[in-house]
């Protein structure tokens, strides 16, 4: 008979049942249990076992004895205040250590925090509004030719469509639309009746229903009805400031324009712009009904084109997004089905979560404002974690690496009645003030370098700690977390120690603490290494965009922006006029000038094809100097003179391909847009070679260059060596010919280089934690030299003794440091090479990883572990034998 | 009268722990209980009532012997205290009074008494 009774019964009986009670207990459900098995088998007994353990869940049985001896009260304060005595004392005696663990937590938390901070930030926009998460924006994509990808992915849509949903559509109960009609740059404002102007263009015209939707804190005037009577306009708290200083605003009149002279509004109210986070950030919003393009706008019954309207719909509460997702293909069918058909494009129409807009926003085009991304904080995160872990592995290798010093003070407690439970609040609790000590260094560290990692991140953040109950929780969090995470495993492995053995003095290290020690330098150098080649790979892919031939000359170029309307007027008289300054070699005029977007398509096809088979070309207006002044080659035809019209083009190399003409043969042929009677032609009467206008991380596009005598913007070939004069001279003869409006100029090389703002972001953010990911492991490698240096001191005596030398002791220490380092540059390397690639891939023109990176990297690595090391290499080679030794 | 309140289930366990004399722990108690009384209690019930009884001064326990079909657990063999005893003897003779001061034929008759 040796069966037995289930084992989870068993368990679950030694668990509830109080200790003085168990051995009686068991025993009689064990001998009532044999004889059942005898009498009645095994299934039954077992089922009778179980129900007899479970009958005894009754208090006599769940109550525990009061034991006679009283047991040490463990958290008494005086062991409390013993405990915080001891860990003082300890930092204090090894103010080495402390500091290197104190230092190291402390830079790892400030990273942790700022980061922490910046995605904080970048949550919760627009969540302000009322009902929020019922308002969304219409998204469009436009797929061209049954290509799979949209090529046109566009936070806009065409202006009917909103008005029509909410009409057709009982789920929505308002639209809106926001046009972005002030933004190039030459959108001016002013007081009626003075002559000074600003120059603003963040203003929207916007729908009356503007406030139905959005939510807007209101200082002068209300939102309802403000924006009911046409010319009108609401104005931000700043730009109120900026017009009437302290008077007040509402009801006085305004100019507003790029003609001073056509558009004058009523004020009807002002709001606070400082209220809440949005991915709309508008500085006066003005009625859609007064005019000009809003009456376009209003007007327009184009169902497939014309998509340049931000348009958004508020739903009933509950409903579902979808839901209306799935009517919009019917709704544009409907309406639109023919003109769709006729444009040759495939048109999707769908809803956008408003509060998704400012993180889910990748590859829409046309935002309102700058947006963030959802990935880009998961890389901040990432780093920010690893950072953290790093400063928290130096902590625990310290800390069991000096082990045996505490190996006694942990004997003496056992031995005189402590527990293990104890011992580990004891080292967590020390690792938990050590975490507490950094935080507190930390916060005012971070508030002092605001400025400076705010610069990193473009962004305006500020440290109120005692306004923001959330970041004080972080903070705390933070800490906690560090101080756990740095103390356990010191604290489990401190608190194993056995007494007997320590006490004896025939301790030793537990060899797998060793290994784990040096499974976590590796760790932590794996993590300097990747972030190391992703610096280089970054600042190489940055060289290399810096450097590649755009195909056009872009040093030494000044862009002047004639966009508004009254100094477009003076374009030629301008041109003459700067063209009389010797430094000024050349003065092309161009509508979209490289760096800038092509706003302007059509589909274009050769003679016998039809739009549905076209190609979407992009259009550019440029006149007869803007090839002459970037120094773009035409390969074919002729420049344009004076004497062509908007029906004579130039197409580029890529759209001579995509038309499937030759360069050759393109010249002298017509290419043509439109459908039905509304044909367009015009003439090819050159090919100019291809060049980059915009981002090398797109695909180059097909582009079809118009003339006109007076485009948008002059670039001046300037050959100067002093700047200052040359704009005080140019300042000077514009303001002759357009006292109204202000010069506006930058540099052609400037507006390049914004275009890759996000990857230099990128790589000052890696940069700098880069350094400190270095730094941090410099740090835990210096004190574990130092640590072992010590420990050595007996057997660098001896060896020195037997003769060894300096040379020769020193190679010995730091080869022992060196073949982690290289450990880590085994495992850093794929892995990087991996990630960089998969970055590098983001780009159509890129460089590769190459292997000097790896080997800059490696190097790099080496020499700086290294120098760390020698330091406490070299003291210990030096020390003199007899110092060492004498002491046995 | 005063005395500890004994509850009529604790009445027959302290009834049977006497009969059993030196070897009386929870089983062989409640196997007894069954044979005498045709009661099927549970074991969990029954360490509850020794416990009580025990908590009251009524019983008294020591750690018997071990067994192998208890998996070498030793077993709680309880005897009757001196208190218990005296409890048991004024339940009885408080019963006794109780039956002596019952008129004849006034309780309804239910079969052949004799």
């Amino acid at each position: 008979m040796n069966t037995k009774p289930p084992r989870w019964a068993e368990r679950l009986l030694e668990f509830f049942c109080a200790p003085h009670l168990l051995e009686e207990v068991q025993g009689d459900l064990h001998e009532r249990y044999q004889r059942q098995v005898a009498l009645f088998g095994e299934e039954i007994a077992r089922r009778q076992y179980v129900w007899n353990v479970l009958s005894f869940i009754r208090p006599f049985a769940l109550k525990r004895k009061k034991t006679e001896f009283s047991t040490t009260f463990l958290y008494s304060p005086t062991m409390l205040i013993n405990y915080l005595k001891i860990a003082f004392r300890n930092l204090v005696l090894h103010k080495m250590f402390s500091s290197l663990n104190i230092l190291g937590l402390t830079v790892g938390t400030v990273c942790c925090l700022y980061i922490l901070l910046y995605v904080k930030d970048q949550f919760g926009y627009d969540n302000y509004h009322k009902d929020a998460e019922n308002i969304y924006r219409l998204r469009t994509n436009i797929l061209h030719n049954g290509g799979d990808q949209p090529m046109f992915n566009s936070a806009t849509s065409s202006p009917i469509i909103a008005p029509t949903m909410k009409k057709d559509f009982p789920e929505v109960v308002e639209y809106t639309r926001v046009l972005n009609f002030f933004t190039a740059k030459n959108n001016l404002l002013g007081v009626e009746g003075k002559t000074e102007t600003f120059i603003d263009d963040k203003g929207f015209l916007v729908d009356s229903t503007f406030f139905n939707v959005f939510t807007y804190q209101f200082v002068e005037g209300a939102p309802e009805h403000s924006l009911d009577a046409p010319y009108t306009v609401v104005l931000s708290k700043t730009i109120a400031e900026k017009l009437f200083g302290q008077e007040k605003a509402i009801n006085k009149r305004i100019k507003v324009g790029n003609n001073l002279n056509t558009t004058t509004l009523t004020v009807t109210g002002v709001y606070d712009d400082s209220f809440g986070k949005s991915h709309l950030r508008p500085s006066f919003l003005v009625s859609l009904n007064s005019g000009g393009l809003g009456e376009f706008a209003r007007n327009n019954t184009e169902w497939g084109g014309n998509n340049f309207i931000y348009s958004y719909v508020k739903l009933k509460p509950n409903v579902n997004p979808e839901s209306v997702n799935a009517k919009m293909p019917a709704l544009l069918q409907r309406y639109g089905g023919k003109r769709i058909a006729e444009l040759g494009m495939k048109k999707v129409v769908f809803l956008q979560k408003m509060t998704d807009i400012h993180l889910y926003s990748k590859g829409i085009t046309n935002q309102t404002d700058k947006v963030s991304d959802i990935s880009f904080l998961y890389i901040l995160l990432t780093i920010a974690a690893f950072i953290q872990l790093i400063a928290c592995i130096n902590f625990v290798n310290l800390t069991t690496a000096r082990s045996v010093r505490r190996a006694k003070e942990v004997g003496v407690r056992k031995a005189v009645g402590a527990f293990r439970s104890v011992l580990i609040g004891q080292f967590l609790g020390e690792s938990m003030l050590i975490a507490f000590i950094s935080i507190f260094l930390a916060l005012p560290i971070v508030k002092l370098l605001l400025p400076f990692l705010n610069s990193l991140t473009d962004s305006t953040l500020a440290l109120n700690i005692t306004q923001n109950l959330d970041i004080l929780l972080i903070t705390v969090l933070v800490a906690v977390a560090t101080g756990l995470l740095a103390g356990i495993y010191p604290a489990l492995y401190l608190s194993s120690f056995k007494p007997v053995s320590v006490l004896k003095g025939t301790f030793k290290f537990n060899p797998a603490s060793v290994v784990l020690r040096k499974g976590l330098v590796v760790f932590q150098f794996s993590i300097a290494i990747v972030l190391i080649i992703g610096v280089l790979v970054i600042s190489k892919q940055l060289d290399f965009m810096q450097n590649k031939d755009l195909g056009f000359d872009k040093k030494q170029k000044v862009v002047v922006s004639v966009s508004n309307e009254n100094a477009q007027k003076h374009f030629t008289a301008l041109k003459n006029e700067l063209l009389t300054q010797h430094q000024i070699k050349n003065i092309g005029g161009v509508r979209y000038y490289p760096s800038q977007q092509f706003l302007q398509d059509m589909l274009v096809f050769k003679s016998g094809g039809t739009m549905d088979k076209g190609v979407l070309i992009k259009n550019n207006v440029v006149d007869e100097g803007f090839f002459k002044t970037l120094g773009i080659q035409l390969i074919a035809g002729r420049n344009f003179t004076p004497a062509d019209t908007n029906n004579q083009v130039i197409l580029s190399e890529k759209s001579v391909k995509d038309l499937n003409l030759t360069v050759e043969t393109a010249v002298g042929t017509q290419v043509f847009t439109g459908a039905g009677d509304n044909i367009e032609a015009f003439n090819v009467i050159g090919v100019h070679k291809a060049y980059i206008n915009n981002s090398l991380k797109d695909e180059m596009t097909p582009v079809m260059t118009h003339y006109s005598s007076q485009p948008e913007y002059m670039v001046l070939d300037v050959q100067a060596d002093n700047y200052e004069s040359l704009f005080a001279n140019v300042e000077k003869i514009w303001k002759k010919l357009i006292p109204t409006v202000p010069l506006q100029y930058s540099f052609l090389d400037d507006d390049l280089q914004k275009q890759y703002s996000e990857e230099k972001t990128l790589r000052k953010i890696i940069n700098s934690f880069t350094l400190i990911a270095i730094l941090l492991s410099c740090l835990g490698l210096f004190g574990l030299a130092m640590f072992t240096a010590e420990q050595r001191t007996k057997e660098i005596g001896v060896r020195k003794v037997l003769g060894a030398s300096v040379v020769g002791i020193t190679t010995l220490l730091s080869k022992e440091f060196l073949k982690p380092v290289l450990v880590a540059l085994a495992i850093a390397s794929p892995l990087s090479y991996y990630a960089m690639n998969k970055w590098l891939e983001g780009f159509v023109y890129r460089t590769e990883v190459g292997w000097e990176s790896f080997a800059v990297a490696g190097i790099a690595i080496v020499a700086i572990s290294l120098f760390t090391v020698s330091y406490q290499t070299l003291k210990a080679a030096l020390v003199n034998p007899v110092t060492t030794l004498k002491s046995e | 009268m005063k005395r500890t309140y004994l509850g009529e289930f604790e009445e027959i366990v302290l009834l049977t722990v006497a009969i059993l004399g030196e070897g009386a722990y929870g089983i062989a108690i409640t196997d007894e209980l069954d044979r005498q009384t045709g009661r099927n209690v549970s074991i969990s019930a029954v360490h509850a009532a020794l416990h009580r009884l025990e908590e009251k001064g009524m019983l008294s326990s020591k750690m018997g012997d071990a067994t192998a079909e208890r998996g070498g657990r030793r077993k709680r063999l309880f005897s009757v205290t001196v208190l218990g005893s005296k409890t048991l003897q004024e339940v009885r003779e408080q019963r006794n009074r109780l039956w002596d001061s019952i008129a004849p034929q006034s309780l309804p008759a239910f079969g052949m008494m004799i």
